[in-house]
C-alpha cells in the first residue's frame, strides 16, 4: 500500500516535469516557427519592463536618490520588483496570475476533466523562452545595482535574497485569488479583477515609500500591499529595516495565503452548484 | 448626424453605468491609490532640500490634474482593448464612418467617471492646498489637440494590431511602454536629468497630456507647445487615415 502511495507520488512529479518540458517546448516551438513575430514580442516586452522603471529611476539619478535611498538602492528595489512579476508572468503563462479570468471565462470547468491536479494545470504552464524576458532584465538590473552598492553583502544574503523573492510573490499570488473568489459569484464583472487588482500592484510597487508619513506607508504594507512586492524587502536586504520587522512579510504571507484559501474555496463550492454560462452561439462572450 | 453620435455616446454612458455606481469604485480607488505615492515623492523631494526646475506646487499640480483627467489624457478606446467580444467587428456593420463612432463612444464612456470622480475632487483640490486652476487659457487648445492625438494614436495602434494578426494583448503591450514614458503624464519631461527636457518634447508623445500637463501648471510656454502638438496631430493623423483605410480589410475576430 505503502509503495504503491509512493509510486503513485513519484509519477506525479515525474509527470509535473514532463508537463513543464511540454510548454517549454511548445514556447520555444513558437519562438522557432515565426522567429521575427516573436523577436517583437520578446523586445516590446523589454521595452514595457525598461519604461515602466525609467521614470523612477530617472528621478533618482536626478535628485541623488529618494527619501533616504540612494541611486542604486531604488535601481535594485525597481528590480527586485522586475524579477517577482517577471517571473510570475514568465510561470503563470496561463492565466494562472489572474484566475478571475479562467473562472469568469467558465474555463475552470475545462479542468475538471484534466487528469492532473488544478495545482498542477496552473503551475506548468510556462513561457521560459518567450516570455522570460522581463524576468532576465530584472536579473540584469539586480546585478548592476549590486554591483554598485557600498554595502557589503554577508555570505547568507542570496539564499536571504531568493526567500524575500518567494515571499514577494506568495503574496502577490495570494492577492490575486482573494479578490478572484468574486469572479465565483459575478463571473462578467469581475472577469477582469485579478488583473486590475496586480497591475495597480505592479505600478504602485515602483515607488520609493522611504521618507513617505506612516498613513502612506501601512496602507501600502496591510491592505493593499504594494509595498512588499519591492520596497520593504529591499529596505529589508540592505539592512534598513529592524531585525523584527524582517520576519513581517512572511507573517502577512501566511495570514494572506489562508485567508485566500478560505474565500477561493467557499467560492468555489458556490460556483460548482451554480455553474456559468458565458458564451453565446457564435463562440464569442457575452 | 449629430444626434446619432450623442446616442452613441449616450449608449456608451449607460453601458458605463449599467452595473451601477458601485462598479466604478475600484477604479476611482485605484486612481487614488496611484496618486497618493506620487504625491508624496514630490513631497518627500521638497523636504529632502532637493532643488527641481520646477517648484513643488507645479509638481503636486501636474500629478492631481493628470489624475483627474487620467482618461483624456492618454487616450484608450476600444481599439486598444482586447477584442474578445468583437467590439471592432461590430463598428463596421453600423451604417456610421468607424471614427466616428470610436470618438464618440470612447467620449461616452469618460463622462460617468469626470462627473463622479473628477468633478468632486477638482471641487477637493483647494483642501487638500493643491493648486487646481490653470496658469494660462491656452490650455483649452492644447487640451483638445492632446485629445484629438490621443485619438489618431488609437488608430494608428490599431491597424499595428490588425498587422500583427491581431495580437491585441502585444499592441497593449507596446502602446503602453511607450506611453506611460514618453507621454511625460508620469513625470514631468522638466525635471528629466541629462538635458532630456530640451528634446523630449519634440516627439510625437510628447504632444499627449504632457503638454497640455506643462502649460496647466506654467512649466513650459504655449509658443513652444502649441505648434508641436499642431505638427503632430496633421502627420499622426494622416498615417492613421491612409493606414487604417490599407488595413481594415484584413481585419479578422476569433472571439476568445
Amino acid at each position: 500500500m505503502v509503495d504503491k502511495r509512493k509510486r503513485k507520488r513519484f509519477y506525479g512529479i515525474k509527470r509535473y516535469f514532463q508537463l513543464l518540458k511540454i510548454y517549454a517546448r511548445m514556447d520555444l516551438a513558437s519562438l522557432m516557427r515565426d522567429g521575427k513575430f516573436m523577436a517583437i514580442v520578446i523586445i516590446a516586452d523589454i521595452v514595457s519592463n525598461i519604461s515602466s522603471i525609467s521614470g523612477i529611476f530617472l528621478l533618482a539619478w536626478k535628485f541623488g536618490g529618494i527619501g533616504g535611498m540612494d541611486r542604486f538602492e531604488v535601481l535594485f528595489m525597481l528590480a527586485y520588483g522586475n524579477i517577482v512579476m517577471g517571473f510570475l508572468n514568465m510561470m503563470g503563462g496561463c492565466n494562472a496570475l489572474f484566475p478571475s479570468r479562467i473562472i469568469g471565462r467558465g474555463q475552470w470547468e475545462h479542468m475538471f476533466i484534466m487528469p492532473v491536479p488544478y495545482a498542477v494545470q496552473l503551475t506548468v504552464g510556462i513561457f521560459p523562452f518567450t516570455g522570460s524576458s522581463s524576468f532576465l532584465s530584472g536579473i540584469g538590473m539586480l546585478w548592476v545595482a549590486v554591483c554598485h552598492m557600498e554595502t557589503v553583502m554577508p555570505w547568507w544574503w542570496p539564499g536571504m535574497l531568493i526567500l524575500q523573492l518567494i515571499i514577494s510573490m506568495v503574496i502577490v499570488v495570494a492577492f490575486s485569488y482573494m479578490f478572484s473568489s468574486l469572479a465565483f459569484y459575478a463571473p462578467v464583472q469581475c472577469e477582469e479583477i485579478s488583473s486590475v487588482v496586480v497591475y495597480s500592484m505592479e505600478r504602485t510597487m515602483t515607488f520609493p515609500l522611504s521618507g513617505m508619513p506612516m498613513y502612506i506607508r501601512y496602507p501600502l504594507l496591510t491592505i493593499f500591499p504594494a509595498g512588499l512586492m519591492a520596497w520593504f524587502p529591499t529596505m529589508i536586504l540592505l539592512g534598513k529595516a529592524a531585525t523584527l520587522e524582517g520576519i513581517y512579510p512572511a507573517i502577512f504571507a501566511l495570514l494572506i495565503s489562508l485567508t485566500a484559501t478560505y474565500y477561493f474555496r467557499k467560492g468555489f463550492r458556490y460556483y460548482v452548484k451554480k455553474g456559468i454560462n458565458r458564451y453565446v452561439s457564435g463562440g464569442h462572450r457575452s | 448626424m449629430i444626434s446619432k453620435y450623442m446616442a452613441t455616446a449616450r449608449m456608451a454612458v449607460q453601458g458605463k453605468m449599467g452595473g451601477g455606481v458601485l462598479y466604478l469604485f475600484p477604479d476611482m480607488i485605484m486612481k487614488a491609490v496611484y496618486l497618493v505615492p506620487v504625491m508624496f515623492i514630490w513631497k518627500t523631494l521638497a523636504e529632502s532640500g532637493y532643488e527641481a526646475e520646477m517648484s513643488v506646487s507645479q509638481l503636486l499640480s501636474y500629478t492631481y490634474v493628470n489624475a483627474l483627467l487620467a482618461d483624456l489624457m492618454v487616450v484608450n478606446t476600444c481599439l486598444s482593448a482586447w477584442d474578445y467580444d468583437t467590439r471592432s467587428m461590430e463598428m463596421f456593420t453600423r451604417p456610421l464612418p468607424v471614427f466616428g463612432q470610436v470618438i464618440s463612444r470612447t467620449v461616452g464612456e469618460w463622462i460617468p467617471m469626470l462627473l463622479l470622480f473628477s468633478m468632486p475632487m477638482f471641487l477637493a483640490a483647494p483642501l487638500l492646498k493643491i493648486r487646481i486652476l490653470p496658469r494660462t487659457l491656452w490650455v483649452i487648445p492644447s487640451l483638445v489637440l492632446s485629445v484629438s492625438l490621443g485619438f489618431a494614436f488609437e488608430f494608428l495602434f490599431y491597424c499595428v494590431t490588425v498587422r500583427l494578426r491581431n495580437v491585441s494583448w502585444l499592441t497593449y503591450v507596446i502602446r503602453s511602454a511607450v506611453t506611460s514614458f514618453f507621454s511625460g503624464t508620469v513625470i514631468p519631461f522638466k525635471i528629466l536629468p541629462f538635458g532630456m527636457d530640451r528634446w523630449i518634447h519634440y516627439q510625437p508623445f510628447g504632444s499627449l497630456g504632457g503638454a497640455f500637463l506643462s502649460l496647466y501648471v506654467g512649466s513650459a510656454e504655449a509658443s513652444e507647445l502649441i505648434p508641436v502638438q499642431l505638427f503632430w496631430n496633421v502627420v499622426i493623423w494622416i498615417v492613421a487615415a491612409v493606414w487604417f483605410r490599407k488595413s481594415r480589410e484584413r481585419m479578422v475576430s476569433f472571439g476568445g
